[in-house]
């Protein structure tokens, strides 16, 4: 064995084109991973973007809360989970974290004040950046 | 493409650096696949919600009650129908239908009767015709008072959907405990079958005789008992004998004058060929005998004309007075018995052939005024003489100057296995009652069972006798019984004169009486039994209901099947989800009950939302 190492050691006339090789495979297969991941992972957030479905089932501008509550049905492939609610494109507090799963549903209850027969834009952000905006008017 | 190939079998180095790339490419590709699959998928869906159309077309509340009359005829367990049909009971007008209580019973003048089943044993089916019959212990009924001693008011009767008919009847033994009671088939029983269409009627102190025409009772019954005839062969039914011999009506018997000839027969040609088993009976007495193989007299059946007419299958006293043998005739003599018996004594013979193919018979004899035995004196062969089949019946005479009488000569079919009778239980004339029940549905599609409050039964009913009074009942689901248990009144209806309209709640034991899918099973039964036969005439029978809650209707015009998931009841101050389950196909319109949903106050909305995320919406002002 210590004999086949020295000799190895001692003829260096093979080394390059091996290390080159294996150099490229190494290369290769590196460069190759990175793409197919980085492929994989775009197109994985680009599916469940386009997956997202969400609908509003009812607004309920709630007189005894004083809060408007939007009931939210998952109709897509994908689950959801809001990151934001906006009344009139200000910001509102909500009971987060609210997510909602394939065919679930629930209410949001945004904690925004409101008076009667104004209208209001109310715009519900997904954290994969889907809005599901409409306008809904107080009773 | 040849180049490339030679530069990668020069330059192997870099072909596991092609062999990446490419599996890279590959999985690249399927990936970038499914992202197209995943966004045709989602055009399909968003395509197929743009043209879900659904809409809410009306909303009502319902909170009355509906009615549900009978939609097939009443089953009478006891009593009898007698004009109109369940039609008549639908609705409170002017037609009405009618019952009697009681029996359908052939004739009042009889006060009991019995039910006679008659079981087909047998591996086919047994033809009208068939002689069968019934035992019956007419000692204790005589001993009762319930029959006369003659037996004159034992009669039979056949029901026939609803005709009565009256059959001869033949009563052996009248007041003893093992009456024989024989009468004929008037239809034909499947193999194994049952016909239960027949009843023996008594207690008639008045009864004239009956019908007991024993020729409508059996195949063939004469008892000679005419005026002395030299040659009974002028009769109709006796023309033809074959071979020698004479065959005469003296002193109401047959008499036979042997001679020689071979075979010598008397033929009922009245019957032609019997095409079945039969089992021939016949009183002989000897009276005159020779003695020798000549010497011979007896029954015969299974004629033909091979070698010459008359040729068949015997039963007979043989040879001298202890033989009884069986014989086919001109082919081969069969089994030979022992019976001692004597000169000028009357003897009962009984003789049959059931399946003249195996060349088996048999016959017994024993002298009239004793117990017929129950074995066979002969159960054996014809011998190995060629086989026959069935044919000619008659009366076997001697080859000698033999002197023989035959008197109550009595053939009646058979079967491989006799068929058996039974007697029902005795049921009087007297016991009046009416017991009917009907069958009731409610249209749980309509109106499910969710959504019930009460249950009631309501009939309008004007009997004849206001002395007794009428139940209602109904069929009890959990303990599979009819039943009043836990309705409002189980008491009973004392009616008055006219019509009268009763009515029971089932109060909260409804459930236990109406089947799941909406089956309510009403019986009307009157006190109990008694002489009048109250005439009950029905205007009108129902199950009424009561329930409350939202009957919705959708309209799906659509192109698409839309499945609905959650309705939502909202006014100003309320709202209210609920959850759905309802499928509505494309053009249809689908109506839901629903006993959960209260509406709310006016003005109010509902909205149904589908699966694919529509909304219809339905306002009320």
């Amino acid at each position: 064995m210590k004999k086949l190492f020295k000799r190895f050691l001692r003829d260096k006339r093979a080394v390059t084109p091996v290390l080159s090789h294996l150099l490229l495979t190494v290369v290769a297969v590196a460069v190759m991973s990175l793409a197919t991941s980085a492929t994989f992972m775009i197109t994985t957030n680009m599916r469940e973007t386009m997956g997202e479905r969400v609908i509003v089932e009812d607004v309920w501008f709630n007189s005894a809360t004083g809060t408007i509550d939007v009931y939210m049905r998952n109709v897509g492939k994908a689950d959801i989970q809001v990151s934001s609610v906006y009344v009139e494109h200000v910001g509102q507090s909500f009971n987060g974290p609210f997510s909602l799963q394939v065919n679930k549903h629930g209410w949001l209850r945004i904690a925004c004040s409101w008076a009667s027969e104004e209208a209001y834009y109310i715009d519900i952000v997904t954290k994969r950046g889907n809005h599901i905006a409409s306008y809904y008017k107080a009773p | 493409m040849r180049a490339i190939t030679k530069h990668l079998k020069r330059e192997k180095r870099g072909i596991s650096t092609v062999i990446v790339v490419m599996l890279s490419l590959v999985l690249i590709t399927i990936i970038v696949g499914n992202v197209v699959l995943w966004s045709y998928q989602m055009n399909q869906f968003d395509w197929e919600r743009l043209h879900e159309d659904v809409t809410i077309t009306d909303v009502s509340r319902v909170n009355g009650s509906s009615l549900f009359v009978a939609q097939s005829e009443y089953e009478l367990n006891i009593g009898n129908r007698i004009n109109g049909a369940y039609t008549d009971t639908q609705a409170v007008d002017d037609q009405f239908e009618s019952f009697t209580e009681g029996l359908s019973w052939w004739n009042t003048n009889y006060d009991y009767r019995r039910q006679i089943t008659i079981v087909n044993n047998a591996v086919s089916a047994i033809d009208e015709g068939y002689s069968v019959c019934v035992t019956i212990d007419t000692a204790s009924l005589i001993s009762a008072g319930k029959t006369l001693a003659s037996g004159d008011d034992l009669r039979v009767a056949y029901l026939s959907g609803s005709i009565w008919t009256e059959l001869d009847r033949d009563a052996i033994d009248v007041n003893s405990a093992s009456t024989q009671v024989w009468f004929k088939t008037q239809a034909a029983i499947e193999a194994t079958g049952a016909d239960g269409n027949y009843y023996v009627y008594y207690g008639n102190p008045s009864s004239g005789s009956p019908p007991a025409n024993k020729s409508n009772v059996y195949l063939w019954f004469d008892d000679f008992s005419r005026a002395d005839n030299p040659d009974i062969t002028t009769e109709t039914a006796y023309n033809v004998k074959t071979g020698g011999g004479v065959w005469s009506i003296e002193t109401n018997a047959l008499k036979n004058v042997g001679a020689s000839g071979d075979p010598n027969k008397l033929l009922i040609t009245a019957l032609g060929d019997v095409n079945n088993a039969v089992d021939m009976f016949v009183k002989i007495r000897v009276t005159s005998f020779a003695g020798g193989d000549a010497s011979r007299m007896g029954l015969s059946c299974c004629m033909d004309t091979s070698p010459s007419r008359g040729s068949g299958c015997c039963g007979l006293l043989h040879e001298d007075v202890n033989s009884l043998d069986l014989l086919n005739d001109l082919r081969s003599w069969g089994t030979q018995g022992t019976y001692s018996w004597s000169l000028n004594t009357w003897y009962c013979m009984r003789f049959r052939v059931n399946d003249p193919a195996s060349r088996v018979g048999q016959v017994k004899v024993w002298q009239v005024g004793t117990t017929e035995p129950s074995a066979w004196t002969v159960d054996g062969n014809f011998g190995s003489g060629t086989a026959r089949s069935y044919g000619e019946v008659g009366f076997a005479g001697s080859r000698t100057t033999d002197t023989t009488y035959f008197d109550d000569i009595l053939i009646r079919f058979i079967a491989d296995s006799e068929p058996s009778t039974s007697l029902g239980s005795e049921e009087s004339q007297g016991n009046n009652r009416l017991d009917m029940d009907g069958a009731f549905t409610i249209d749980v599609s309509t109106y499910p069972l969710s959504g019930i409050t009460n249950v009631e039964i309501h009939i309008s009913y004007q009997p004849s006798d206001t002395g007794e009074k009428w139940y209602l009942k109904a069929y009890n689901w959990t303990s599979s019984t009819y039943s009043d248990n836990g309705f409002n009144s189980t008491a009973g209806h004392t009616p008055t004169t006219g019509w009268n309209y009763y009515t029971v709640n089932l109060t909260n034991c409804w459930d236990s009486y109406v089947n799941s899918n909406g089956t309510v099973y009403v019986k009307i039964v009157d006190e109990g039994a008694d002489a009048d036969q109250t005439l009950l005439e029905i205007d009108f029978f129902a199950v009424r209901i009561e329930i409350d809650g939202v009957m919705f209707t959708f309209e799906n015009p659509g192109s698409l099947t839309s499945h609905l998931v959650s309705l939502w009841a909202n006014n100003s101050t309320h709202h209210q989800r609920y959850s759905m389950d309802v499928f509505i196909n494309s053009g249809d319109v689908a109506s839901t009950f629903r006993s959960d949903i209260s509406l709310p106050d006016e003005p109010f909305t509902i909205k149904v939302v589908t699966e694919r995320g529509n909304t219809a919406v339905f306002s009320e002002d």
